[in-house]
Formats: C-alpha cells, sequence, structure tokens
C-alpha cells in the first residue's frame, strides 16, 4: 500500500476550511460529499453526537452551504421577484426565509435571504440553484458571485451554544433572523441567527477556519461540546419536521421530476399572501385547491430508517417517505413523508416495507404511525 | 389629474389578426382599441395567401364589403432549366398526364397520394380549425405519424421519385420556419392541404387590389364595427398589476387600461420585449430569448418595365412558381442560414401579381414577387451588406428561366426577415411538431391572465390567417359569458 504522502492535505479532497481537524476528530475515517464538499459523515457515534447536541452543544460544518452574493442597484427587486416574500424590507443585518418558485408554481429552492447592506445580499440555500438565479439576476443588471468556497461555517446547536460564545468572548444576544459582521479577538467573522438548526451560525473566512474551530471547541469544553457528523446534523434537521431542499426533494429538472408544489412539502408559510410580485405566484394559488398531498411525519416500529418507500394502507399505495433516520431522543426511526390529505391525520396507521439490510437479510413490513410535526423541538439555546 | 381611459380589449397591432379580432369583438358590444405605431398596412408582399380563415371572412361579410379574388386557383409550376416546367393543378388526372413525361412512376402514384393528404388534411380540421384537437389527434394516430416523425423531403422521397418534383413540392414544407429536413415539415405540408381558399381545398388565391386591399377591408370591418384605432402609438409596456392584466402603456407615457390585451405579435416579442422577466415568467422569458431564431425569409419585388416572358413550355402567369430543382440547395441553403450566409442556390418563389391584377403596378408595369428561404435571420455584419447580393441572386436565379428579365428592371425593393417578423407579426421561432397539434388554448393562452397572442405566431404554422384571432375573439365573448 502506498502511503499518501500528505495524508490530511487539503489537496487531495476537495475540503472545507475545517477539514484538518475534521479529519483530526474523525476516528473511523467516515466522509461524505455533499454538494461537493468532504465532510465528516460521524466522528465517532452518530447517535451520541445528536444527543449532545440535544443535551448539551455541538459544532456542525456547514461549509457546504450553497451561497450566492447579489450585489447591484436593483438586488433587493431581482430577489423580491424570485422570492415568495418581499425582501425589499429588510433591514441591513436581517434575514428571511423563503421559497423560489418555478413558472409552474412548484417550488425549486428554498433558503435564506440575508440583507449585508443597500445593495448588497447573500441567498443561502442547501441546494445550488444557480443557473436560475443568475438568470433573473442578469434580467435585473445584478451581479452575482459564488461565496461558497471563500467562506466556512460553522453551526452551534444545543442548549449551552450561547454559554459557549459567551464563554469565547462573542455576544450572543442576536435575534433570530438577524446576523451581525464582528471583529473579534483578530478575526473577521459574521455571528448569525439563520435557524436552520435552531443554533446560531458563525461564518469566517476560509484562511480562518482552523482558528475559529479551535476557540470554539475551547470555550465549549466545560459543556461537553462534540462535533457533529452528517447523520447526527440530518437527524437533527428531521426531527424539527422541516422538508429540506436536496435531501427531502429536488429542484423540477425537465424530464427527470416533476418538483413539489409548496403546500405538498408544508412550506406555505414561507409564501407570503400580501406578496403579489414573486415568480409562479399565479400556479400557485391555481393549484393550491388541487394538491392532494400534505407533508406529514412517520414514526416506525424500529430502530431501521426507511427512506423514500411507499407507504401502504390497506394495500393500496398511500404516501411514500423523503429522508428517515434513527432518533436517540425518541428511541425509533423517524421519516418525513408525502401522504394523501386522508391519511395525514396524526394517529393513522399505515404500514411500509423496510429493505433487507446485512442484520437482516429479507424484507419486512413495519407498522408506521404518522405524526404531528415537528417530532421534537430544535434545540434552542437556553437564555442566558 | 391622469385618468387611464378603460376599455373592454386593446388589441396591440392593426395587422390582419388584430383588426380581425378587433372587429369579432366590437360588433357583441365590447369597447376596443387597436394600437400600432404605424397604420395599417399590410404584410410586406404578401400577394399570395393560402391560409385565409373562411370562418372569420363569413362572419365580418367580407365578400359583401367587396373582397374580390384575382386568382383563385392558383396552381403550382416547378420551373426547370431545360424547359420541361411542371405545372401541378388540383385537376390530378391532368397534372399526372403532365408527370408521365417526367417519370412515369410519379404519373402513377400523384392521383393516389393527393387524394390520400387531401383526405387526411380534411379529417385534421377539427384540430386545426375548431378546437377538437385531442379527439382528432386520438383517431387520425396512426395516419398522422409518418407526418410526425418524418420530415417534408423524406416523406415526399418515400412517395415520389423525381427529384425536381420533390424539390418542387418542398418548398411549401418550409413557411413553417421549419426546413423540409426537419421532423414537422411534413405536417406542415399536410396543414397547408387543410387550408381552404374560396372554397377550394388546400388553394393559394390572390386578392383583387393586392395585400393592402385586404387590410383596408379587415381595417373598415373593424371600424365600421366600432372599434377604435390608433395609429401613431407605439405600445412601450403591457401594464400587470397582481399577476393580472392592467392595461398598457404608450411610447408617449400615456397609459390605457383594460382588462384583457390581445397582442398580434410573437410570443417572444410580446414576453421578452412587452413584459418584464417574472411577469411572463422567468424560466419561460429565459427559454424565449435563448430560442433566438436563425433562419427566416426575405422578399424582393422588383418593377419591369414589360411583361415577364418564362421561356421553354407554356405556364400560366397567374401560378406559384418554385425555383428549386435540386433536394440538396435545401439543406445546403439551411445551413448556409444557420451560418449567417446566404447560400449560391437560394430556393425561392415567385409570382407575377400583375399578370391577374394590372392595377397592382402603374400602366406598362408589371410587378414580380419573390420569396427566399431560408436565409439568415441575423446575419453577423447585418442586412445591409447582404440585400444587394440578394438582388443579384435573384435576378440570376430568374435569369435562368426568364432571360429578358434583368434588362426589364425599373425598380427592387428588399423586405428583410426582420422587417417581415416584426411587421407581419409572424413567429420567430420555428413551430415544431407540438406547437402544430397543441390546443388552441396553448397557442394563445400565456401565464398571465387576461393576455392572449392573436396572431400569425398562434396560428399552428405561422400564417395569415385570423383563425387565432377568431379564436382568441371568441374564448373572450365565452368567458365573459360564465
Amino acid at each position: 500500500m502506498t502511503v499518501n504522502p500528505a495524508p490530511l492535505s487539503p489537496a487531495y479532497v476537495r475540503a472545507t476550511p475545517f477539514h484538518t481537524r475534521a479529519a483530526a476528530a474523525n476516528e473511523g475515517n467516515a466522509w461524505v460529499a455533499r454538494n461537493g464538499a468532504t465532510l465528516a459523515r460521524q466522528y465517532a457515534d452518530a447517535r451520541d453526537e445528536v444527543l449532545a447536541a440535544r443535551f448539551r452543544v455541538g459544532l456542525i460544518d456547514i461549509s457546504w452551504r450553497w451561497r450566492l452574493m447579489l450585489e447591484g442597484t436593483r438586488a433587493a427587486e431581482c430577489l423580491s421577484q424570485v422570492m415568495t416574500r418581499d425582501v425589499s424590507a429588510l433591514a441591513p443585518g436581517e434575514a428571511l426565509k423563503a421559497l423560489w418558485l418555478g413558472d409552474d408554481g412548484r417550488v425549486r429552492g428554498a433558503g435564506v435571504a440575508a440583507r449585508f447592506g443597500k445593495e448588497r445580499f447573500v441567498l443561502i440555500s442547501a441546494q445550488s440553484d444557480a443557473p436560475w438565479i443568475e438568470a433573473a439576476a442578469r434580467r435585473f443588471a445584478v451581479a452575482v458571485c459564488q461565496i461558497s468556497e471563500a467562506e466556512g461555517g460553522l453551526a452551534l446547536v444545543g442548549p449551552y451554544a450561547a454559554a459557549t460564545l459567551e464563554r469565547a468572548g462573542l455576544d450572543s444576544a442576536l435575534d433570530p433572523g438577524r446576523f451581525r459582521k464582528l471583529f473579534w479577538r483578530g478575526q473577521e467573522v459574521t455571528l448569525s441567527r439563520f435557524g436552520e438548526h435552531g443554533g446560531y451560525e458563525i461564518w469566517c473566512a476560509a484562511d480562518d477556519g482552523i482558528l475559529l474551530w479551535d476557540r470554539l471547541m475551547r470555550a465549549g469544553e466545560p459543556f461537553g461540546i462534540e462535533p457533529l457528523g452528517m447523520i447526527a446534523a440530518d437527524t437533527l434537521d428531521l426531527e424539527t419536521g422541516i422538508a429540506r431542499p436536496g435531501r427531502d426533494w429536488r429542484s423540477p429538472q425537465p424530464g427527470r421530476n416533476h418538483g413539489f408544489s409548496p403546500l405538498a412539502l408544508g412550506l406555505e408559510s414561507l409564501i407570503d399572501e400580501n406578496h403579489t410580485l414573486f415568480n409562479g405566484r399565479a400556479m400557485w394559488l391555481a393549484g393550491r385547491d388541487g394538491e392532494t398531498r400534505r407533508l406529514a411525519g412517520i414514526q416506525i416500529d424500529g430502530e431501521t430508517p426507511a427512506p423514500h418507500t411507499p407507504l401502504m394502507r390497506s394495500g393500496a399505495a398511500i404516501g411514500q417517505t423523503l429522508s428517515s433516520a434513527y432518533s436517540p431522543a425518541l428511541r425509533r426511526a423517524i421519516a418525513l413523508a408525502l401522504v394523501d390529505v386522508s391519511a395525514a391525520a396524526p394517529g393513522t396507521e399505515l404500514k411500509l416495507t423496510l429493505s433487507p439490510s446485512l442484520e437482516v437479510p429479507e424484507f419486512r413490513e413495519a407498522a408506521v404511525r404518522v405524526t404531528a410535526l415537528p417530532f421534537l423541538p430544535a434545540p434552542e439555546p437556553a437564555v442566558l | 389629474m391622469n385618468h387611464a381611459r378603460i376599455f373592454d380589449v386593446i388589441v396591440i397591432g392593426a395587422g390582419i389578426s388584430g383588426l380581425a379580432a378587433a372587429a369579432l369583438l366590437a360588433r357583441e358590444g365590447r369597447s376596443v382599441l387597436v394600437v400600432d405605431g404605424a397604420p395599417p398596412s399590410p404584410p410586406p408582399g404578401a400577394h399570395t395567401l393560402h391560409a385565409l380563415d373562411p370562418s372569420l371572412l363569413k362572419a365580418l361579410g367580407l365578400a359583401k364589403r367587396g373582397l374580390k379574388f384575382a386568382v383563385r386557383d392558383m396552381s403550382l409550376a416547378g420551373l426547370r432549366a431545360d424547359g420541361r416546367h411542371l405545372i401541378l393543378t388540383r385537376d390530378a388526372r391532368a397534372t399526372a398526364l403532365g408527370l408521365a413525361s417526367h417519370s412515369a412512376a410519379d404519373a402513377e402514384a400523384w392521383p393516389r397520394v393527393y387524394a390520400e393528404v387531401q383526405a387526411l388534411a380534411r379529417a385534421m380540421r377539427p384540430c386545426w380549425w375548431d378546437a377538437n384537437s385531442c379527439q382528432t389527434l386520438a383517431q387520425l394516430h396512426d395516419r398522422l405519424e409518418p407526418f410526425r416523425r418524418m420530415g417534408a423531403i423524406a416523406w415526399l422521397d418515400s412517395r415520389f421519385e423525381s427529384e425536381a418534383l420533390k424539390a418542387t413540392l418542398a418548398f411549401d414544407a418550409g413557411c413553417g420556419g421549419l426546413s423540409p429536413l426537419e421532423p414537422g415539415s411534413a405536417l406542415t405540408l399536410l396543414w397547408r392541404a387543410a387550408q381552404e381558399m374560396c372554397g377550394l381545398q388546400g388553394a393559394s388565391a390572390m386578392v383583387a387590389g393586392g395585400p393592402r386591399a385586404l387590410v383596408d377591408l379587415f381595417a373598415a370591418a373593424a371600424q365600421d364595427a366600432g372599434a377604435e384605432l390608433r395609429t401613431a402609438s407605439p405600445v412601450e409596456r403591457i401594464l400587470v398589476e397582481g399577476g393580472k392584466i392592467a392595461g398598457v402603456r404608450l411610447a408617449t407615457g400615456e397609459v390605457l387600461a383594460a382588462a384583457r390585451v390581445l397582442s398580434s405579435l410573437s410570443r417572444r416579442l410580446t414576453f421578452c420585449s412587452l413584459l418584464s422577466g417574472s411577469e411572463a415568467g422567468l424560466g419561460e422569458t429565459e427559454r424565449l430569448e435563448r430560442e433566438m431564431p436563425r433562419v427566416g425569409t426575405a422578399r424582393v419585388t422588383l418593377t419591369l418595365g414589360a411583361v415577364p416572358t418564362i421561356k421553354g413550355a407554356s405556364v400560366p402567369l397567374t401560378a406559384r412558381f418554385v425555383v428549386a430543382e435540386k433536394l440538396e440547395s435545401y439543406a445546403v441553403a439551411h445551413a448556409a442560414a444557420c451560418a449567417g450566409r446566404l447560400a449560391d442556390e437560394l430556393p425561392m418563389e415567385f409570382t407575377v401579381p400583375t399578370a391577374a391584377d394590372p392595377a397592382l403596378a402603374p400602366a406598362g408595369r408589371h410587378l414580380v414577387s419573390a420569396l427566399l428561404r431560408p436565409v439568415p435571420l441575423l446575419p453577423p455584419k447585418g442586412w445591409a451588406a447582404l440585400k444587394s447580393d440578394l438582388v443579384q441572386k435573384v435576378l440570376g436565379a430568374l435569369g435562368c428561366y426568364a432571360p429578358d428579365l434583368a434588362r426589364q428592371i425599373v425598380d427592387t425593393d428588399v423586405t428583410v426577415p426582420d422587417d417581415i417578423v416584426v411587421r407581419s407579426g409572424a413567429a420567430d421561432v420555428a413551430a415544431g411538431v407540438v406547437h402544430m397539434l397543441a390546443d388552441w388554448d396553448v397557442r394563445l393562452g400565456t401565464p398571465l391572465e387576461g393576455l392572449m397572442l392573436c396572431g400569425a405566431a398562434a396560428e399552428p404554422v405561422p400564417a395569415i390567417s385570423g383563425r387565432a384571432a377568431r379564436h382568441a375573439a371568441e374564448k373572450i365573448l365565452k368567458d365573459a359569458k360564465r
């Protein structure tokens, strides 16, 4: 076996700014690619990591999120026409969560629009939709720039997140949906509460990644801070019961998938009724009444996750699961699912077939129950 | 105080389609305004018509208003350098006799193929004339399949053997903007055979008085019905409020309010220049802008000092003459046009309008109207550089068949593709099979409530027809009744 001359060199993998530290902490060398970046699947045991985030504090590498900067005199106008909520009302330092729809009223993307200045916005989403946004920006003479690789981000989640920040020397007083640029102990960082995991996010320049990681891990040590791999991060997401782009649904691609309406994905609250300008509004309003599917939470009797599996009631397919994971807090597997509105009431009993695995090499039927969402509240930082 | 005037319907474009829609709506009591930057003007050089909607002519009573045809049933003449011209008429037997000297097999096949096409075309009328597409397409699926699948040249290859005949017939297949080699062009031939002029199926005719007379008749019909016409008012923008049409804004800044707007321009022009991006759908607008067509048609009109004489076998001067002897000239010309150049041998069709209607030109003068297709739509250096080249090609081609022509020329006029596209509202994107076989609702409708297309772009095959205008008007009247 040839020895890799520089085993932790970021040049060998498409690394995030925190890769060196992540590699050191990654006991089993378990990696996964997301949006082109290499991230730890789990550092030690994913279940322990989820519980750490729920009861103590966890650190998640979120540098893989797609971030696009839009700059121009008509940037607000452009984003308002693309997104389902009006961004012109935002003040610098504020952000909102919204969707953007295709011409047919189906969801193309969901993300956070953050206003950095009068003419500068950053769009953050788990899934890239660059051609669409760039085409729209061209129409308004708005310059776009991908900043995913120039910056790294870490999310701090858990009841002791605020305490960790205070101990690190950052002022944790920040309302949800706001962000602040700071000069902190020699580092330029942006502290935000965009709320994807219910905690804080800290963004820094790529070169400063290691420094940020070290400082936060040191500050969180008395609280039992642990880094979370992707399995744990996705499980936390799943427990909050929100359908995520990339994991639960994809943007519609011509000839491949139809896309989902906002109502089916349970995202209609991200559409402002009073905002009349956004793309796809007419078709969204026209198609609302005809949507027969709803987002529902599924609890599976057992520990095996069942992603993308059809759900059956009396032998007929009544829906299908989206992403699924084992929830250590609930001690069973959970899943998000799209089910017909007739079967979406909490308490409905359904069945699904679990795929064979190494442990159980056969198809098994499992009983599942529809649950109200969210499964568990997001691990909000305790107010200090 | 700025009170916008309110109308029921505003029609953009005072061409035949716009005026037809206005007339139909105004006579049912709607307040209609037709706006255009110029007075109603005929599509340049459009002497030959093959697709006017009979129901529309009847509904507007144009015959009573004085619509007369100078030529009712133009034959199709394929000119050949050796003088043995092909003459194709409605009389299948006479045509077959004429073809016998070129190819016995073709002479034998002609009556059969002609009847087959005419029958299928008639059967397709519920789809193309009325709004009954689903049922018709389901019934005719098997018979339509070769037409959907094949290009015109491939289909002609399967039916006839002589190249001159195939090349002559293939010219008409390009009238939809597709090359005769592309799938869907065979369907264009079928569509042409489904049309009716002067009560005759698949006929081409010339209106007495030329295109100007036709437009004047439509304008009179519209104004008599009560429509208002403003011809010095180019539209700058279609106004949208809350996802619904609110009216138009003219270039002068004046705002005119209406809940419904009909546009006789192409879908691309309507969406990209009269609306802003997300009103029409960001994805749709992006697609329309990207699909810039590269190939178009050009017209050259020659004024001659004497009657042109065509050497060789005698052909009636009232025919449509097609100059395309080889099938490969279509492929070569299409490739050159895509690359922004004029091919050496351009397929063309010409007519002599003054042969049946001498009044179209001053005494002693004669007109030759040539239609050239395919030519580049946007040549890299612009059309100014190519205009004279185009005229030379026309003269060169015509010189083969009418040697005295060059000496008789008094004047030439060239209409370049972009002029034709904008002024006649013809579609500037080649209409494919899907467009041709879609429901009328799909071709007329837009994502914006209250905006519909009504011009040549909404026809299955872009042509001066008025059928789209009739359907659009009917839809508005039906919607109001509910």
